[in-house]
């Protein structure tokens, strides 16, 4: 038993390390001398509460620079705040102007408003049209800076600055990569149900920046982003027979990626974005095939009676989580990349589909459709420790965030509309869409 | 992760500083995850703690160890 299991059991008044040798080794720190005995604490749960952070209007000379200076504040505010993290207080409440935050804050004035975390920064018009943005991130109470970065850009792209420094300051604070500086494929929908039309659009993650991708004259299915280019793959109907497509986003280039006699659904890339792993229907027996994008080869790598589909790669491509039939009901199953050694991994009640392996390759999201409703929810690869992180009428679709924190969703009852929820499923927003919105892939971070 | 609060008598906090000091300085998720908790511990809106007076040499040196498996 570890020193640190032994000490996790013992009741609270007995949690006492005596110092010298034995209670400095149980530490793990440097050997240091204490004439005192020192009281251990362990905490392994809490409750979440968010960092109180103001952010202050980035200042500019002109009205110019003030306005877009607004304008950063005020996307970084709401991207803090969307993810559960931050709170940022009102700046009605802030007793330091911008422009003096410049030579340094009074880390007391914002102690008073109680301010944990301060954002403050520049912008300015350089000679060539460009902008220069600057920003500090500050630790009001240890009154030091935890970091600080500048970005020269144009202007039209105030907007990914706003996002590239919310990452920076989510970084400074959780140690985790961030996931602003992305976007979002999703399949909007409109029109009445029998006569439904499903585009295929991108925005950012906050919503800004929309634009449809496709027309209304085909109906466009699970769009999934390459983990490594700006490109897209998804299912469209062309002369009522289904074929996956590939997209390139910044172009606007669209190839189908290989004419199948069969139906094939459920694309997603490989982690090295060089190959597509999708279902195929071949003689009434639905199995997943993986197909080299530079090749165009295909094969087969199952070959159960059952249906097979929702095929999703581990970050290091080395195995395959998909739903099967195969054993009676709707379950989820590992394998090997080359399709040896499935292994069930699904024991909870009722189906389970759509399985998301996780960018950190630490967890899989899927769908789960019980007697008591549909769920969103996660567990470790071996099958071990599901969490449900919401649940609803219909959930059901969900993709990760880049940092693997995050994990969006849609809601299809009524008219679909996306969400989004963080690990701990304490906290979710609705990701605001013009038209109804279903099926979303998360980016990656945008290089 | 741990970090060593020292408390005055009067239950405010003298000093907290990070037990591995090594990782603090190499390991930027360790770093944030102390940093969070230093700012905790040092946050005067939560000063003096609610602890028992009498009892101050059992408390004048706290260690807490913070462990987030359970959280995620």
């Amino acid at each position: 038993m570890s020193p640190a299991v032994l000490r996790r059991r013992l009741p609270l008044g007995r949690r006492i390390l005596l110092a010298g040798a034995a209670g400095l080794a149980l530490a793990g720190g440097l050997p240091r001398p204490r004439l005192h005995a020192e009281l251990y604490i362990p905490i392994d749960e809490g409750i979440r509460e968010p960092l109180p952070i103001a952010i202050t209007d980035f200042h500019g000379e002109s009205e110019a620079e003030r306005t877009v200076g607004r304008d950063l504040a005020s996307v970084i505010s709401g991207n803090l705040e969307r993810c559960g993290l931050f709170r940022p207080i009102n700046p009605n409440s802030f007793i330091q102007d911008p422009a003096s935050i410049r030579l340094r804050p009074r880390f007391a004035d914002w102690r008073i408003i109680n301010a944990q975390g301060l954002v403050s920064g520049t912008v300015s018009a350089l000679g060539d049209g460009r902008l220069r943005v600057e920003f500090r991130l500050w630790d009001v109470i240890a009154e030091q800076q935890v970091a600080g970065l500048a970005y020269s850009t144009e202007p039209e792209n105030w907007r990914r600055i706003a996002h590239i420094v919310s990452d920076a300051i989510f970084t400074a604070v959780t140690g985790e990569d961030g996931f602003f500086d992305t976007r979002i494929v999703y399949i909007a929908e409109s029109g009445p149900a029998t006569e439904r039309i499903k585009r295929l659009a991108i925005m950012d993650q906050d919503g800004a920046n929309h634009r449809f991708l496709t027309n209304d004259s085909s109906l466009v299915l699970t769009p999934r982003f390459s983990p490594t280019t700006q490109e897209i793959t998804y299912l469209a109907y062309y002369n009522r027979q289904p074929r996956v497509y590939l997209l390139n986003i910044d172009s606007g280039r669209q190839e189908v990626l290989g004419e199948f006699p069969n139906m094939s659904f459920a694309p997603r890339f490989s982690p090295d974005g060089n190959r597509v792993i999708m279902s195929l229907a071949l003689a009434g027996n639905t199995d997943i095939h993986v197909m080299d994008l530079r090749t165009r080869a295909l094969r087969r790598l199952t070959s159960s009676p059952g249906i097979d589909t929702s095929a999703s790669y581990a970050p290091d491509g080395s195995r395959i989580v998909f739903e099967s039939d195969r054993g009676g009901s709707q379950q989820l199953y590992v394998m090997n990349a080359d399709g040896a050694n499935p292994t069930r991994i699904s024991f909870g009640n009722g189906r389970y589909a759509e399985p998301v392996w996780s960018p950190r390759g630490d967890l899989i999201a899927f769908t789960r459709i019980g007697r008591g409703g549909w769920a969103i929810g996660v567990m470790r690869p071996d099958g071990t420790g599901e969490r449900i992180l919401q649940e609803g009428y219909q959930v059901e679709g969900p993709t990760w965030a880049p940092n693997g924190r995050y994990i969006m969703y849609f809601v299809s009852r009524g008219e679909p509309r996306l969400r989004a929820v963080d690990l701990t499923g304490q906290h979710s927003w609705t990701v605001p869409t013009p038209v109804s919105g279903s099926d979303p892939a998360w980016s990656p971070l945008i290089p | 992760m741990q970090i060593r609060v020292t408390l005055r008598r009067d239950r405010s906090v003298v000093d907290a500083e990070v037990v591995d000091r090594a990782r603090y300085n190499s390991d930027p998720a360790f770093r944030a995850a102390a940093n969070r908790a230093l700012r905790a511990a040092l946050n005067p809106a939560c000063q003096p703690w609610p602890l028992p007076p009498e009892r101050w040499p059992d408390w004048q040196t706290i260690v807490f160890g913070f462990d987030p498996r359970d959280v995620f």
